[in-house]
């Protein structure tokens, strides 16, 4: 998938005109530091735009920390780090209430998790407790300690990684997790042209130091209320539900995409638009964007995952029994 | 060569299919048969020439009226309902004309058409050969194969007329139609070897093509043999007529048309290449009104040429078993007449019945369509149906961008203008942007350019969707 971007017929107006240059900002400065993964940066963007959350997922050594680094620093706002470890605490993450020898109270030391970008680095490390520390941060947005809820600051971005080759020690995020993700994105091996850029860019100097913010904080908060205005036509929306109602359907699945899955297919259908250029959603968006939000949701029966299916053949196979709204 | 026999019979018999369509094709080749078999009693009992080629009307009209049903661009409807006009024409000139027993019927038609036998001849020749070209330019363009089914019928007609050849038998001299043959079978060759030629030795496009070539020849040569000789009537023209379409299909099957498999590189091959797709009949028209015009083609073809057979086997009976000294078939030519003639009413009746429901409801879509004003999303529609035509449906998955990507590489000259009319297309259709005059008159441009190139689109099978 490509940024896709329109030619000049027209197509690009009021959203578009603002919400691409914007993008364009971003992926150019991403791209001075990854080498030939712009669809990647794309889905990124389009995560950011719709405040959502991204999972990395990839074997070790493709780029995937680097990649959520670069996204952090083009972005004039916090960026935290948490490398999840069997022995990470949920206080680690979200902070705890200590004790103020000077006023003789508790005071709240905010954790890792209250920044803009949050890079959850090997998430499946850690174990099921502090995992689910972060469903109620990615969800609502918000930690509560002790009882006492801080909200987190906006825009608010949470990048995981993990790592699927390694079994060892690692605890498989659990579908409720799962789920709070918006999209999953594995970029795969490079091509060997790519490889040798790579090997060239950081031959001397790592290009990462060199990264300004080329977007601020409220602008960020301007460009996503503008995507949530990008026109979703009747016909699309309903090509939208039906996508995600066939992936519940379709043999060889045994839990298909919920309803929040539709809900934020729908949004990042708007993101996906508005960073092209359009100001309305078109079905390849939808069609563009399927695979990466909806197949980490599903759950494979276990007959297709013997005859070796993948999730991503299953979201694929709906999306080609779904008649898209053409004349 | 027996490999090649069977590859002729299942070239023919693969396309017939059960349905409508195939029932009125049916019906029409029937009424072929109706034509010659009439055609034949006449000549065998001494008798005008005229019934043959009343029953030949049969056939182009019943194609019009199933074109008409099929629908399309108005401009064909109205094209083929112009023809169907002169059909009728022709066939009221056929009937009112050849009995000269009844001078009260001629009273209507002009003093040329009405006592010259050649203007009368002319009129027919013209009719049939604009119906011919008409027929062969459609089937080429819309990748009809009914010659399969025809070639099977024809196969069978061959003994009938064999049959009539050995009861009655026919010993006129006629240079005139030895000439005509003659002239049919070398200019036949010639445009064959033209195609060919043409196509860098691919053979012809289909069958449709062969067709084409095969009836203008026919209807050329027809006329330089009807001047050179005026005993070359009608008749021998029909019966003329059958046997170059039996050939052009006998042709055609033993000669297929290259398939794309032929060519590595599908963009290598000659333009119209692929197997021409099967005939997919969509007639939009209710149901009851449709079996109802199938029913009234088909019995009333079925019922005319059943008379004539069964008069015919009655004279045939009579003279052997001695009850008849003579073997003239000794019908009654009024009862004959009169039957077919209320057949004839019969099968118009219902014919005009089906056509003018099926026109009620083609007009208010066409008066919504014109109201509709042009845009993108009209021509698009317009694009798809016609692509669709030449086998190139866009599948229910697929996005526009999916289908103008697919196609691109079929059709490189037109890429970017189908890039324009997609996005264009999208904007209006998901974006819902009004039509401006600017982009209007841009997409006028781009449409037509488009709409031309579409008809150099190779033929393709339909796929499954």
């Amino acid at each position: 998938m490509s940024d896709g971007h329109e030619p000049a017929s027209g197509a690009t107006d009021d959203i578009g005109a603002v919400v691409r240059p914007a993008a364009l900002r971003v992926i150019e400065a991403v791209e001075r530091v990854m080498v030939g993964k712009r669809d990647t940066v794309t889905l990124l963007l389009v995560a950011l735009f719709c405040e959502g959350h991204v999972l990395l997922e990839d074997i070790p050594g493709m780029g995937k920390t680097l990649m959520a680094k670069a996204l952090a620093r083009c972005l004039d706002g916090s960026f935290r780090r948490i490398q999840f470890t069997p022995d990470l605490l949920p206080s680690d993450v979200t902070g705890l209430n200590v004790f103020d020898q000077s006023t003789g109270a508790f005071r709240f030391r905010a954790g890792p998790i209250l920044a803009n970008v949050v890079l959850a680095d090997e998430v499946n490390r850690a174990t099921p407790r502090s995992q689910a520390c972060m469903l109620e941060a990615m969800e609502e947005r918000q930690v509560t300690v002790d009882g006492e809820t801080h909200f987190l600051p906006r825009p608010f971005l949470v990048l995981a990684t993990q790592n699927p080759v390694e079994q060892e020690g690692t605890f498989p995020l659990p579908e409720a997790q799962l789920d709070r993700f918006l999209m999953s994105i594995g970029h795969g091996y490079p091509s060997e042209a790519e490889e040798e850029a790579i090997v060239l860019r950081f031959e001397r100097a790592n290009p990462l130091d060199a990264l300004v913010p080329v977007i601020s904080g409220s602008e960020l908060l301007r460009l996503q209320a503008l995507c949530r205005e990008v026109r979703v036509e009747e016909s699309v929306r309903r090509y939208i539900v039906r996508v995600a109602r066939a992936t519940r359907d379709q043999a060889g699945v045994h839990l298909g995409a919920s309803p929040r899955a539709t809900q934020r297919l729908f949004a990042a259908s708007q993101a996906l638009a508005a960073i092209r250029g359009r100001s309305y959603v078109i079905p390849d968006d939808v069609r563009d964007l399927a695979v990466p939000v909806l197949a980490h949701r599903i759950v494979p029966a276990t007959e297709a995952r013997l005859r070796g299916r993948s999730r991503e053949d299953l979201v694929r196979e709906s999306l080609a029994s779904v008649p898209v709204p053409v004349e | 060569m027996n490999a090649r026999i069977g590859h002729a019979f299942s070239h023919a018999f693969s396309h017939a299919r059960p349905g409508l369509g195939l029932i009125l094709f049916v019906a029409m080749e029937a009424s072929w048969i109706g034509a010659l078999a009439l055609t034949a009693e006449m000549m065998a009992a001494g008798a005008a020439h005229g019934y043959g080629l009343a029953a030949l009307g049969f056939y182009p009209f019943g194609w019009l009226v199933l074109r008409l049903l099929e629908g399309g661009e108005v401009g064909e409807r109205i094209a083929a309902a112009a023809l169907a006009g002169a059909f009728l024409f022709a066939l009221l000139v056929l009937i009112a004309v050849t009995p000269a027993d009844r001078p009260e019927r001629l009273a209507a038609f002009p003093d040329w058409l009405r006592t010259s036998a050649e203007a009368h001849r002319l009129v027919v020749l013209v009719v049939i050969a604009a119906f011919c070209f008409w027929r062969g330019a459609l089937l080429a363009r819309r990748g009809v194969d009914g010659p399969g089914v025809a070639l099977g019928f024809q196969m069978g007609l061959i003994v009938l007329f064999l049959l009539f050849l050995a009861v009655a038998g026919i010993d006129r001299a006629v240079p005139g139609g030895i000439a005509f043959a003659a002239a049919f079978v070398i200019c036949g060759l010639l445009a064959l070897w033209a195609v060919r030629r043409a196509r860098g030795g691919a053979g012809s496009a289909s069958p449709a093509a062969a067709i084409t070539a095969m009836a203008g020849v026919l209807v050329v040569a027809g006329g330089l043999a009807a001047i050179a000789d005026p005993r070359v009537t009608e008749a021998f023209l029909a019966i003329l007529a059958w046997l170059g379409g039996l050939i052009a299909s006998l042709l055609d099957a033993l000669f297929p048309p290259p398939s794309p498999q032929d060519f590595p590189d599908a963009l290598m091959a000659p333009q119209g290449a692929a197997e021409a797709p099967r005939q997919r009949l969509d007639l939009t028209m209710p149901a009851w009104v449709r079996t109802l015009f199938a029913f009234f083609f088909f019995a009333s073809m079925t019922y005319l040429v059943a008379m004539a057979l069964m008069a015919n086997l009655r004279a045939l009976t009579n003279w052997l078993k001695g009850f008849s000294r003579t073997r003239d078939l000794a019908y009654d030519r009024s009862t004959i007449r009169f039957e077919g003639l209320r057949a004839f009413l019969a099968m118009l009746a219902g014919a005009a019945r089906a056509v003018a429901a099926n026109f009620r409801a083609r007009i208010a879509r066409w008066r919504a369509r014109r109201r509709e004003p042009f845009g993108a999303r009209r021509a698009y529609r317009q694009l798809l149906g016609r692509l669709a035509g030449r086998g190139w449906p866009r599948r229910a998955s697929e996005t526009p961008r999916g289908y103008a990507a697919r196609l691109k590489p079929h059709w490189r000259g037109a890429a970017s203008d189908l890039d324009l009319l997609t996005r264009a297309y999208e904007t209006e259709r998901y974006g819902r942007k009004p039509v401006t005059p600017l982009r209007e008159a841009r997409l006028r441009i781009f449409w037509r350019k488009l709409r031309r190139s579409a008809d150099a689109l190779p033929y393709r099978q339909q796929e499954q969707r």
